[in-house]
């Protein structure tokens, strides 16, 4: 996802966070696109009232041994930042946050996100904020995800995804420790760049995402389009095809990688595709099946009604006489 | 945006922060109060003496003192605070600089035991000098330095190579160019990088195939190359064999011809194999790829059934269980896909790698791809027709 891959990350390095992992292993972000959606329109909203700092906070899992991120969801916290000094609203992440964690009960704060073309010491502060106290990252180190989205002058460019860990500068503060709320005096990090990748969505959420792209999703939107999906995909693959076969057509096939992908895999063909008599039958018993199950499901359902039914009618027999 | 130091203090306290971790680690306040006189005023008047003072006391013994953890937060402290007091070029864009200097002394020169669980460890080292690499220009020299020494703290201690595998194979090229590597350089760091593999790892194999799409392989080069992919659990490695390769190949050396003979599934004999290899291994692997060799002109041949093939047609076997065990070795390499009835001593087929290799007459096997991509575009046409009908049936019969 990150288009500047001149850094390099081979070991997560020390953090101060009390739970990360002691064992050396490189970290990893992963970022799913319903949150990266909302990651990028919360983001946008920064350049409506002249370029104010918009953050929010990164919900999700992380793997067993910490290295591992996944960014599910997010959501925007509100913060006033004046001068060197910024303010962010606690109770509403908080609130936000317990909301979230009562439909996700196994999710829970990675980090947080925003929008910066440099990173300085406020970045510190927020990430000091969130690597500390209760319904924060604590004890888990947190991560930052940045959006550089705006250039210099202030023109809007492709956005660019970069995410940090804090290493952690200097001696770790031990000042008192009452239950797991920790106050850690320091706050200088070395922002770290580690590598993020976008994943791809579930195949119901590409056949949603194809139909955005095509503008059919309406409120009219009827089943004769649904049922289409298979055709328009064999279609999809019939022209695929046919451009390959242009290509190699073309006489500038000099790609050995193509061509040995293509052997490897396509000259052992099942027979049976080029038998139709065969396939139409395959597919008609096919879908007789699936009309049969779905006839029994429907026969059951209608028995439960009427028991159900009966059942209320005999209870009233019942109360009249 | 690469790594950034952010850090909240004033120099002056960074300073007398590092006193305090320096004191706490020699049990004497001598070199805080060494340093108090540099701190009085606002600013840092004497920075270069204070730098000088500072490096004197930072040496490899004294850091070999801290933990592994304690260690690593200190050390970005000094890095700090030595670019501040001079400039971050002098510090880290200098591979004669004290910092880079004292990290590479600290790396422990064998792996700590498990009951240790705080002494210093390689894998610290490492995260400092990415950390090193990130902060440099990507035009500085200073980058190849500490690829470099990455490369040397990995094959010294014991790192596993997939730690490292992964982001240096895919960038190290990139890095190297943008740094002004010489092209020597480029492939001196390279053949370097690859061969710390131990296992020979399919993901290697692949880094070398894209190395050697861009660069010309030299007799030295071929011989590594040879040696790597022979090593490798990989059976069928004429990936490997592109272009440049293929005219690397038409030396007459006998690493070449054995490679030649190797690729396109010829049975090479354990006397054709070097010495520092493994022959026996490699003997066995040429078996298999000369199977698939044979299943793979077969099934295209016109005399022959496309995926049936009997035990007794099989040839350079001695016994069906030579020709089973084989089978399943090729299967498990990934060459073979397919199959097997032993009561009929008949094994089905239903698919295998063929050798394609680049510099030759590839036309017959272009062909045989289109026919096929050809029959495929008529079946799903068909396809396509089934499926339709099949709706409409049961539109109408809902209705």
């Amino acid at each position: 996802m990150s288009s500047d891959n001149s850094f390099m990350h081979l070991v997560r390095p020390g953090v101060s966070a009390p739970a990360a992992a002691s064992t050396a292993h490189n970290a990893q972000v992963k970022i799913h696109t319903p949150a990266m959606l909302s990651i990028l329109e919360i983001v946008s909203k920064q350049i409506i009232s002249s370029n104010k700092r918009i953050i929010g906070t990164l919900l999700g899992s992380r793997s067993e041994d910490g290295n591992i991120f996944e960014i599910m969801d997010v959501f925007m916290v509100p913060c006033n930042e004046t001068g060197d000094s910024i303010a962010i609203e606690d109770q509403t992440h908080k609130t936000l946050y317990q909301l979230y964690k009562k439909s996700h009960p196994k999710q829970s704060v990675l980090g947080w996100f925003g929008s910066s073309n440099t990173i300085d010491s406020t970045t510190s502060l927020i990430h000091d904020f969130y690597s500390k106290g209760v319904d924060r990252a604590y004890p888990f180190p947190a991560i930052h995800l940045n959006v550089e989205y705006l250039n210099n002058d202030n023109q809007i460019v492709a956005p660019k995804v970069t995410t940090y860990i804090g290493a952690a500068v200097g001696k770790p503060a031990t000042t008192a420790q009452i239950g797991w709320n920790t106050n850690v005096a320091t706050n200088s990090y070395i922002f770290t760049p580690i590598p993020n990748q976008l994943i791809n969505g579930t195949t119901t959420e590409k056949i949603a995402f194809n139909n955005l792209q095509q503008g059919v999703i309406t409120n009219t939107t009827n089943l004769h389009q649904d049922l289409s999906y298979l055709s328009q995909q064999l279609e999809k693959v019939d022209s695929n095809l046919s451009e390959l076969i242009n290509y190699i057509d073309s006489g500038k096939s000099d790609n050995v990688d193509l061509l040995r992908l293509l052997s490897n895999t396509l000259l052992n063909r099942p027979q049976l595709l080029s038998n139709i008599e065969e396939l139409q039958k395959l597919f008609r018993d096919h879908n007789q099946d699936v009309i049969m199950v779905e006839y029994l499901t429907k026969a059951v359902k209608d028995q439960i009604e009427l028991s159900a039914r009966l059942t209320a009618a005999s209870g009233e027999n019942k109360y009249e006489a | 945006m690469a790594s950034v130091i952010v850090v909240d203090n004033e120099l002056k306290d960074s300073v007398k922060e590092y006193g305090q971790i320096i004191d706490g680690i020699q049990k004497s306040t001598e070199f805080s109060q060494s340093i108090a006189p540099f701190l009085t005023s606002a600013e840092i008047t004497n920075k270069e003496e204070l730098l000088t003072k500072i490096n004197a006391v930072s040496t490899s013994e004294t850091f070999k003192k801290f933990t592994d953890k304690e260690f690593e937060a200190n050390f970005y402290l000094f890095i700090h605070i030595a670019s501040e007091l001079s400039s971050r070029d002098q510090v880290l864009d200098n591979a004669e600089s004290p910092v880079i200097k004292t990290l590479l002394e600290v790396n422990p020169s064998q792996q700590p035991s498990l009951r240790d669980r705080k002494s210093i460890k390689s894998t610290t080292v490492l995260s400092i000098l990415t950390i090193i690499f990130n902060l440099l220009p990507e035009s500085s020299k200073t980058r190849i330095y500490i690829i470099d020494q990455i490369l040397n703290v990995a094959s010294t201690s014991g790192i596993e190579f997939n730690l490292i595998q992964d982001n240096i194979g895919s960038n190290l090229i990139s890095w190297l160019k943008k740094a002004g590597a010489q092209e020597s350089e480029i492939r001196s760091v390279f053949w370097r990088f690859v061969t710390l593999d131990s296992k020979f790892t399919n993901e290697s194999l692949q880094l070398i195939k894209t190395f050697t799409t861009e660069y010309q392989v030299g007799a030295e080069e071929l011989n590594q190359l040879v040696h790597f992919a022979l090593s490798s659990k990989i059976v069928d490695v004429s990936f490997l064999v592109n272009n440049n390769v293929a005219q690397a190949l038409n030396q007459q050396t006998p690493v070449a011809s054995l490679f030649k003979k190797y690729v396109h599934g010829e049975i090479v004999t354990a006397s054709e194999v070097p010495a520092e290899l493994p022959a026996d291994f490699i003997v066995y692997k040429s078996k298999i790829l000369n199977l698939a060799k044979y299943f793979a002109d077969a099934s295209l041949s016109p005399d022959h059934d496309a995926i049936v093939f009997k035990y007794s047609e099989i040839p350079n076997i001695q016994s069906s269980t030579e020709f089973e065990q084989l089978l399943l070795e090729a299967i498990k390499a990934g060459v073979v896909e397919g199959k097997l009835n032993q009561v009929e001593e008949v094994f089905y087929l239903s698919r295998v790698n063929r050798l394609i290799i680049a510099g030759e007459d590839n036309t017959k096997a272009w062909a045989a791809v289109r026919e096929t991509l050809q029959q495929w575009k008529n079946s799903l046409t068909n396809i396509n027709d089934v499926v339709k009908a099949a709706r409409e049936n049961i539109v109408n019969s809902g209705n």
